[in-house]
């Protein structure tokens, strides 16, 4: 009984949210033109993924989401580790990233296409800057918990410099890495769609307000519902993947 | 003496922030000896001089006032309704059961994909920004404070109730003080978010603001003005973040872990 109630509520505030969607435009009180209803727009965004000219925004923009993210990931969690075990590094970076921390990276992209050029480049570089503070910070919160007794009794057991790092400073920092490159994944992907629609070259963030802009407002609504599918689904791996290298933890 | 303690605390500032200096220091000098072209990256001391210029003679003021106004608005109205749905969300099950779906569902959305609908509701203006500052901002705030409220320690529920403490008054002198310190740290999340959502919605879409003001300046090459208004948002969050801090201690001194803020 409990159980049938908590499913029904799990499901109940998104159908609600669906149902009135589709009544209000349905019915008229907000103007289709406006709002089209739930239906239509995801029959839309169906479409939209079948089509050729929409894959190929589609495509641009997770290749350079791929890149700038992974790129992000190998540069950025070594340093934060080694932030936390050289004085002189953190010493070195650690105003930097305080005074950086509130720049919106997102914004930077017309100045780093002065700087590259208007072709991938900028558009990767501004992904790679824009997760690369918060993977840093989480990697070095995470390298500097790990107990120092732990890398003490691991030495006096005559264990290397570099079975301490991948054996014991690495599994013990993962818990806290994984809810940073969770927020740099949320980040990342404000990134991409941010700097697309400020440049207005190609990509989702294109696709969505050149939409807007023709007046098609049936496939912006089509474009949002894809855009939040991605979000929604590279959580779930994200969660997926967590779950599958912490089980110990 | 005391002058002595005053350059002694510039000095430890200067060496404490020396990477800042430095990189400052070699920015102006690549700039200035034409290593790469003064458009691409104008020096340091001209930007300054930019500031001012703008600050004076040209609308910074101006813009700076319509990015906050925005921003203000829309933080201020995400805290008003984050703090109680979160708390309510904590106390009521009825309200935890739909909204925890809501949220889930919500959070891992890019939300400035909305931005465009909330266009075609609200207008290039002001409400259109301020809509979507409150809904990223309303987010991390609902979340803190469902978070701590979810928390406070039943005990001390139940013994202000059998002291007779009404309703209300355990609201106001137990919960909400408990959650305090998770009201303050998704505050704190939401102040630079919102910043950083204004900036960018001015940019994709309006006639004034900061944003408005870097993207102009880019389209004519301006390059020193680009930096004077990326730097003034970057300040001001800066800013807001150190005063907020310094309030937070205050307002949290009571606390048994003050020592923590």
């Amino acid at each position: 009984m409990l159980k049938e109630n908590r499913i029904l509520y799990t499901v109940l505030s998104p159908v609600i949210l669906f149902v009135l969607w589709e009544g209000l435009s349905r019915a008229g009180v907000i103007s289709s033109e406006i709002l089209p209803p739930f239906t239509t727009s995801l029959y839309g965004s169906c479409q939209l993924v079948a089509s050729k000219e929409f894959s190929k925004h589609l495509l641009a923009s997770s290749y350079r989401w791929a890149i700038g993210f992974s790129i992000s990931l190998v540069l950025s969690i070594p340093i934060g580790i080694y932030m936390a075990r050289s004085k002189r590094l953190y010493n070195f970076l650690d105003p930097l990233l305080t005074l950086t921390y509130p720049v919106p990276k997102a914004a930077m992209i017309p100045i780093l296409m002065l700087w590259m050029g208007a072709g991938d480049l900028p558009k990767v570089t501004v992904i790679v800057i824009g997760c690369f503070i918060p993977l840093v910070i989480s990697a070095y919160h995470g390298a500097q918990g790990v107990e120092t007794s732990l890398i003490w009794s691991a030495r006096a057991m005559g264990i290397g410099e570099r079975a301490v790092l991948f054996r014991i400073i690495l599994p013990a920092s993962l818990p806290t890495i994984f809810s940073g490159i969770r927020m740099a994944l949320a980040i990342s992907l404000i990134v991409v769609l941010g700097s697309e629609m400020i440049a207005r070259q190609s990509g989702l963030g294109y696709y969505l307000f050149n939409s807007l802009e023709m007046g098609l407002y049936e496939m912006t609504y089509s474009v949002l519902i894809i855009i939040s599918g991605i979000g929604l689904f590279l959580d779930a791996i994200f969660s997926l993947v967590m779950r599958k290298v912490l089980v110990w933890a | 003496m005391k002058k002595k303690s005053i350059s002694l605390a510039i000095k430890k500032t200067f060496f404490q922030y020396y990477s800042v200096f430095l990189i400052l220091f070699v920015w102006e000098v690549i700039s200035r000896s034409g290593v790469i072209h003064p458009v691409l990256l104008p020096p340091v001391s001209k930007i300054v001089v930019r500031f001012f210029e703008l600050l004076f003679f040209g609308k910074l003021l101006y813009h700076t006032g319509q990015s906050m106004f925005r921003m203000w608005i829309g933080l201020g109205l995400a805290t008003l309704v984050g703090v109680p749905l979160g708390i309510m969300m904590a106390r009521f099950v009825v309200v935890r059961s739909f909204m925890e779906p809501l949220l889930s569902l919500g959070f891992p959305i890019p939300k400035i994909g909305i931005y465009p609908v909330l266009i075609i509701f609200f207008g290039v203006l002001h409400f259109s920004k301020i809509a979507l500052i409150f809904i990223e901002s309303t987010f991390p705030i609902i979340m803190a404070t469902f978070n701590g409220a979810l928390f406070v320690e039943q005990k001390l529920i139940w013994s202000a109730e059998s002291m007779g403490t009404k309703k209300q008054k355990i609201l106001w002198k137990v919960i909400l003080p408990l959650t305090l310190p998770h009201i303050f740290m998704g505050f704190r999340v939401g102040l630079i978010v919102s910043l950083i959502v204004v900036f960018l919605s001015e940019m994709i879409a309006s006639a004034e603001g900061l944003g408005h003001l870097m993207m102009s300046s880019s389209r004519v090459f301006r390059s020193a003005d680009m930096f004077v208004a990326i730097g003034m948002i970057s300040f001001l969050g800066l800013l807001f973040d150190r005063i907020f801090l310094s309030l937070r201690r205050k307002a949290l001194k009571w606390h048994p872990e003050a020592a923590l803020y």
